[in-house]
């Protein structure tokens, strides 16, 4: 499969918006070795399609053997949302939002024991001595 | 083959029970030597610090060794549940979320209570306090004071943030006038013996590199070390060997670094492997004198699995409420822990309700099984739901079933030409339906929290085959009250051979309806100091001879 059907393919999944960028947009096709082997031949040439038969090939795969399409929908939805313009467009959204987990991590207010502390008193357990045989009966009258 | 120095104790595995066995014994004066078929994880290991994290959590640093096969893993068949697991030093402390919810007195008194399962040969009673210092030696985060258990010490560090999701999951039980309480989660929420406070970095799933979370390579293991544990990471164990007596007298193993045969001499022997990895040993430990596998007269010996039932909600909560940071673990409900018969089945069952992921994890749904829609419509449901998704697992007490079994395989090996293991394992009628129960409740969750979208998992493929990521293997070398029906004793000593003992998740005798590490890590506990007083009795005894 070469960059251009892998982006193709990619923009069919991803197609942009007015925030979102389209996947060729982005440094996606670095990432898109990730796509399983068998996709190359079952999806066949895609970037010489127009729109609408590209759309309608991708279904068509989805159809016919959905595991394979699912490997690839997950490869190229991990590496869209890898992409520095995918994550600034997050952040657009007014979300905070690391490309990488670790070091900086997030703010998050702190247990408030006014706030946060259950007060609503439910909740029961049963003491180790006042364990007792249950009456099963309600089992055997239940339609397995 | 070399031979090493004999030494007091030998340890085989270093998760989080070995951990916890090798430092109170080490502490003790008494030798320890613990193998580990893994090496160490290092912090950059994590895929923490890279742009693919996401990725990476499908493939490297995937929880299941089937799909991660890493040098280190062994091969699970089967046909059912997915075994999950991290082979390495601190075990799959390595790769959980550290959720610390403790078993309940009724857990302990299931022979009594309905007979479906035995009762334990020890009770809650017994274990408290062991909770209460495990909670102090691991580090633990919560609030003490639940109603819905029997009361407990103050955790060692306050409750983690709620944050706004937790909040308005909070409010959805109020609404549904159910209990609710802040999760307690082995990861710290302030500074504590020497690590830093949880940062909300939001990667639970995949570990802790900072060891905010207890990652026993950092939090236990440099203590053990410390205290005169000769850990050894990369050996893994091929049998446990035993004298013409009948008593262990120590394993062959493999050297992963050399390609070796070693042998390592031991007057006692605990295995401590995980309730796969424990009685895969066993069974690979069979001789003339055990010809069903070492512990094994019974054939009890990797029967009993259990791995809770299972059923899970994303639940979309109706604005963004930073679902993607902070620690996994919010709230936990033990509503409908204790068995009612009149819901259709016995044993009960928690929810857990956590955070969800980060971008790419929403978009290809938490569970991977159901991703966003492509195309056109992909962009707006991603600003639907993205920093929105709660995830709800319903865990239950599953019901031990002799059939649901570890055994090897008759075709497959390790990388070392060691037998895989194989899991069997089918829910029971009682399991069915209380996860048919649970999917009711996980809607009525949905609801309460007016979610304008939600994703029921019951983890059922198109046969009708039950395929649950299974995190909790238990029960497989399951302790009694006699040596018909269980492998140890209530100290974890084999009732075949003497000198031998099973201290792991394989140990219990019922699942609970929590996440299991805090009660394993608590019988680790109780057992390890049994061992070092007895120990010091004998030593007393020798001396006065």
């Amino acid at each position: 499969m070469d960059g251009q059907d892998k982006l193709a393919f990619a923009d069919v999944l991803l197609p942009g918006d007015d925030l979102f960028p389209r996947a060729s947009e982005t440094g996606i096709l670095a990432m898109l070795d990730r796509l399983p082997a068998g996709i190359a031949p079952a999806l066949g040439p895609l970037a010489t399609l127009e729109a609408d038969a590209r759309v309608a090939r991708v279904g068509q795969l989805q159809a016919e053997n959905p595991a394979l399409f699912a490997d690839a929908q997950k490869a190229v939805y991990l590496a869209y949302y890898e992409q520095p313009e995918v994550i600034a467009a997050i952040r657009a959204m007014g979300v905070p939002y690391h490309s990488v987990l670790l070091p900086e991590g997030y703010d998050i207010a702190p247990f408030d024991p006014l706030i946060d502390t259950p007060r609503h008193g439910r909740g029961a357990w049963v003491p180790t001595g006042n364990v007792r045989p249950l009456d099963l009966a309600p089992l055997t009258r239940r339609e397995v | 083959m070399a031979r090493p120095d004999h030494t007091d104790v030998l340890i085989v595995g270093a998760g989080a029970s070995g951990a916890i066995v090798s430092l109170v014994l080490a502490q003790h004066g008494i030798r320890v030597v613990c193998l580990d078929q893994g090496g160490s994880v290092t912090p950059s290991e994590h895929p923490h610090y890279a742009r693919d994290f996401q990725w990476q959590r499908q493939n490297r640093w995937s929880p299941n060794p089937n799909i991660r096969q890493a040098a280190a893993d062994y091969p699970v068949e089967t046909a059912q549940s997915n075994a999950l697991m991290w082979n390495a030093i601190g075990g799959s402390t390595n790769v959980y979320t550290a959720l610390w919810p403790r078993y309940r007195p009724s857990d302990f008194r299931k022979g009594t209570e309905h007979g479906m399962a035995p009762d334990w040969p020890i009770s809650h009673e017994d274990l408290a306090p062991f909770y209460d210092e495990s909670d102090r030696l691991v580090g633990v985060s919560g609030l003490a004071g639940d109603p819905g258990l029997p009361p407990c010490a103050p955790y060692p560090t306050r409750p983690l943030p709620l944050g706004v999701c937790g909040r308005a999951m909070a409010a959805g039980f109020e609404r549904l006038g159910w209990h609710w309480w802040p999760m307690p989660s082995a990861v710290l929420s302030e500074p504590y013996d020497g690590r830093p406070a949880c940062n909300a970095c939001g990667g639970c799933s995949s570990g802790c590199p900072r060891g905010s979370m207890a990652k026993m390579s950092i939090s236990l293991w440099p203590r053990a070390v410390a205290a005169g544990t000769d850990l050894r990471p990369e050996c893994r164990v091929e049998r446990i060997e035993t004298n013409a007596a009948g008593r262990a007298t120590g394993a062959v193993y493999v050297d992963r670094r050399t390609g070796l045969r070693e042998i390592q001499t031991a007057d006692l022997v605990i295995v401590a492997a995980n309730g796969v990895g424990t009685p895969r040993l066993l069974l690979m430990s069979a001789s003339g004198q055990f010809p069903g596998g070492l512990a094994n007269r019974n054939g009890v010996v990797g029967r009993y699995l259990l791995h809770h039932t299972l059923v899970s909600a994303e639940i979309f909560l109706d604005a963004p409420a930073q679902t993607h940071m902070g620690n996994a673990g919010v709230l936990v409900s033990s509503q409908f822990a204790e068995s009612d018969p009149s819901r259709g089945f016995v044993n009960g069952f928690n929810f857990n309700v956590a955070r969800s992921g980060h971008a790419g994890i929403a978009a290809i749904g938490t569970f991977g099984d159901r991703p966003a829609p492509w195309g056109a419509a992909h962009h707006a449901w991603f600003r639907g739901h993205f920093s929105r998704a709660m995830v709800v697992h319903a865990i239950g007490d599953d019901i031990p079933q002799a059939t649901n079994r570890i055994t090897l395989s008759e075709d497959r090996t390790d990388g070392d030409g060691l037998p895989a293991a194989r899991l069997t394992y089918v829910p029971h009628e009682n399991d069915w339906r209380m996860m048919a129960y649970m999917k009711d409740r996980l809607r009525d969750i949905a609801a309460s929290v007016n979610a304008p979208d939600h994703r029921i998992t019951d983890y059922v493929d198109e046969n009708g085959v039950y395929r649950t990521p299974a995190w909790h293997l238990l029960g497989t070398c399951r302790m009694g009250g006699d040596p018909e029906h269980s492998v140890t004793d209530s100290w974890h000593q084999s009732w075949d051979v003497p000198n031998l003992y099973i201290i792991d998740g394989s140990s219990v005798v019922t699942g609970g309806v929590v996440n299991p590490t805090s009660t394993v890590c608590a019988l680790a506990l109780r057992a390890a100091r049994r061992l070092a007083a007895s120990r010091h009795a004998t030593q007393r005894d020798e001396a006065a001879d």
